[in-house]
């Protein structure tokens, strides 16, 4: 078994004083931007405030720069690694659609200069401005021509229409074209009916996996997947074991209203879910990750480090490895294959 | 294929009709004329459910309940509401007291007094929780066997926050199970849908996963460890990832969030207070059994909702030639699990 990991989805934090100079005009340089962030919040909860509450240990400031990541990815055996954003995934939330156009071609550009260019071993995804499905459509290939990124990132949470709604077909289309990922991530917990609970902890068990479900009903029922064959998107942060139980609801309810309800389908929606297009990263501890394999497929699954939101990847990966109710060969698809591949990285 | 012990059925519906419910309203509701424009309970949501399909059951009476048991070789069905399910929508926390109360008089006369093969659940009135506490107590001496919690309210808290301990507390005291049964869908994040079968999929899932989550990081099983309570309509596959994915969360510094905890999530959920309905053809329900309670399962027929007659019949038949689940198993799902919970005398 090889060593090698590929991570599928660590995250930068980051600075709206540093991305300031990424932007084009009007926006380049105009220190009043700096008086709100440049993302929305992603909700009411200020994610550091709790952990500091909590007693978590502080992080380093600048420990998400190009040199920190190749650091952390040479001592825990860290290939590649594909970086994602943290406030940027409120980009859902932005109201006016040429702010999220500028802001999101600013990220990009940041993005590029300081990570991409610094190391063949660090990629990076494009923000998508969802708000504009036809900028999204130019920025998904500029990211990719242009900055050697490896597909877009589609942040759902708070946009009018879900993410399998015909307005974003171009989106996968162009997706399709260019050979590239798609990848849902959320992270906004606000409007997805937990409001009311006033502990992190219970958002945090539900903003992901609800993220992830709506827009995956979304897309597998609209027949997305059908209509673009070749599109691969990938699903971020909410685990793998509730994919078994998705399969099962969408069967269900295409079984009693599938004809005329989600009539693009050609098979059952369980088939795409497993059909190769579909990429879903797990846990290292999820029980079930052996009857996902089974129902799923061990080429769909994927490791993801999720630095620095989380610091325990020697451990983490170390636990993967040493599970003994997985193959070594689906450890190792898990951990470095898979991703390679449907990131379709040298 | 016949069974050597009799087969419960864990949750069917009732078809309320107003006009009848008219006559068990009691106080300053008691012969007030009725406004056939609005129903009794608020509706669901905004999606049209009153156009029924032909050929499906549209009255179901005692007798045609009875009948039904028959042509599916069931011993008895545990019955709960259709509009009912809105109660936690109202507002009126005047008249929600009052048509749970007729509600619960309605199916007491109409339904359990007709056939000792039909029991019923009480509707709570959770607006109020002291008077849904004697709600429970009045239903116990109606022989009704359980008190149903609307997992969808308007109350801005879910059911772990202390002002609903009066009906934990009457629940424990009388022994009676308590049941969370959504339907509703609006407010969960995906009212941009617009085809009912995606609404569909998540409507009961979400809903209960929000109550779920709530309950178990309150402490609620902690602070009533006698109490036993049934998550209803979206199946089981959802329990081996909430398992994993809280515990994840439990795992962190931010279990500070959850001090009335005194051990891990997952083993409150294994602890014979949670219980659930699976669907037949649930794929993961052998990992269920493993990683959850075998004796915490139940079968749920779910009419007359949803499906012809003739489809309802196939579910037993499905259930009992599957390889991958023991004849014991199945006993308990069909039989000792909703005997034990509801204390069912059969």
């Amino acid at each position: 078994m090889t060593d090698k990991v590929f991570d599928a989805d660590g995250h930068i934090i980051e600075k709206d004083r540093e991305l300031l100079d990424y932007f084009d005009p009007p926006y380049r340089g105009k220190e009043q931007l700096l008086s709100a962030s440049f993302f929305p919040t992603l909700d009411g909860w200020h994610r550091q405030a709790t952990g500091i509450g909590d007693g978590r240990q502080g992080r380093e400031s600048d420990d998400d720069d190009a040199v920190s990541w190749l650091r952390l990815m040479d001592r825990t055996g860290i290939e590649q690694t594909v970086l994602y954003p943290t406030g940027g995934l409120g980009e859902g939330l932005i109201k006016d659609a040429d702010w999220a156009v500028a802001l999101c071609r600013a990220y990009n550009n940041y993005l590029y200069e300081n990570y991409i260019k610094v190391s063949p071993r660090i990629h990076a995804m494009a923000l998508l401005p969802m708000q504009d499905a036809e900028e999204a459509v130019k920025e998904l290939r500029r990211g990719v021509k242009e900055l050697k990124m490896l597909g877009g990132v589609i942040a759902p949470v708070g946009l009018p229409f879900p993410a399998g709604h015909p307005n974003y077909h171009p989106i996968y289309a162009e997706a399709e074209k260019l050979d590239c990922v798609v990848a849902v991530h959320g992270a906004p917990a606000a409007g997805l009916g937990f409001d009311f609970f006033t502990k992190l902890i219970q958002a945090r068990a539900l903003s992901h996996p609800f993220s992830q479900i709506i827009h995956l009903t979304n897309i597998v029922f609209e027949g997305v997947l059908e209509k673009y064959p070749k599109l691969r998107i990938l699903s971020l942060e909410a685990g793998a074991s509730w994919v078994p139980f998705l399969m099962d609801r969408l069967d269900l309810e295409w079984d009693k209203r599938g004809k005329r309800q989600a009539p693009l389908l050609k098979k059952k929606p369980s088939e795409y879910l497993k059909g190769g297009q579909l990429f879903f990263n797990c846990d290292v501890k999820e029980h079930i990750i052996p009857t996902v394999v089974s129902m799923v497929g061990e080429d769909h699954l994927f490791y993801a480090s999720d630095y620095p939101h989380e610091r325990d990847q020697e451990e983490t990966i170390g636990f993967l490895r040493s599970r003994e109710d997985l193959s070594e060969r689906t450890k190792e698809k898990i951990l470095y294959q898979n991703a390679k591949k449907f990131y379709r990285s040298n | 294929m016949k069974t050597t012990y009799p087969i419960i059925d864990a949750d069917g519906h009732v078809l309320e009709k107003d006009s009848e419910l008219h006559d068990f309203l009691e106080g300053r509701y008691r012969g007030m004329p009725r406004f056939e424009t609005y129903g009794y309970f608020p509706s669901l949501d905004g999606w049209h459910r009153g156009s029924s399909v032909p050929g499906k059951d549209q009255e179901t009476p005692a007798p045609r309940w009875v009948e039904f048991l028959d042509e599916l070789g069931i011993q008895m069905s545990v019955l709960y509401p259709t509009a009912g399910l809105a109660l936690g929508l109202s507002q009126d926390y005047e008249w929600a007291c009052a048509v749970a109360h007729a509600y619960n008089s309605w199916v007491y006369e109409k339904f359990t007094r007709q056939s000792p093969r039909l029991k019923a659940v009480a509707l709570l009135p959770v607006q109020e929780p002291v008077e849904a506490a004697r709600e429970l107590r009045r239903a116990k001496e109606l022989g009704l066997v359980a008190g149903l919690l609307p997992a969808v309210t308007t109350l801005h808290k879910g059911y772990g926050h202390h002002d609903f301990d009066p009906i934990f507390q009457e629940a424990e005291r009388l022994d009676m199970p308590l049941a969370i049964h959504g339907a509703p869908s609006r407010g969960m994040g995906f009212d941009f849908f617009d085809k009912f079968i995606q609404v569909h999929t998540l409507e009961h899932p979400f809903a209960i996963l929000i109550q779920f989550t709530n309950m178990v990081f309150e402490g609620l099983f902690e602070r009533f460890p006698r109490l036993r309570v049934v998550f209803l309509e979206a199946g089981s596959g959802w329990i081996p990832y909430m398992m994993d994915r809280m515990d994840e969360e439990f795992e962190k510094p931010q279990r500070r969030q959850a001090p009335l905890l005194k051990k891990k999530p997952s083993e409150y959920i294994r602890s014979g207070q949670v219980w659930t309905t699976c669907e037949v053809e649930e794929k993961a329900l052998p990992q269920v059994i493993r990683q959850f309670n075998p004796r915490c399962l139940m079968w749920p027929s779910d009419y007359p909702h949803e499906r012809l007659p003739d489809m309802f019949k196939r579910d037993i038949p499905e259930f009992l030639a599957r390889t991958d689940l023991s004849d014991e198993e199945k006993r308990l799902i069909l039989y000792e699990n909703p005997k034990e919970f509801y204390g069912l005398e059969i």
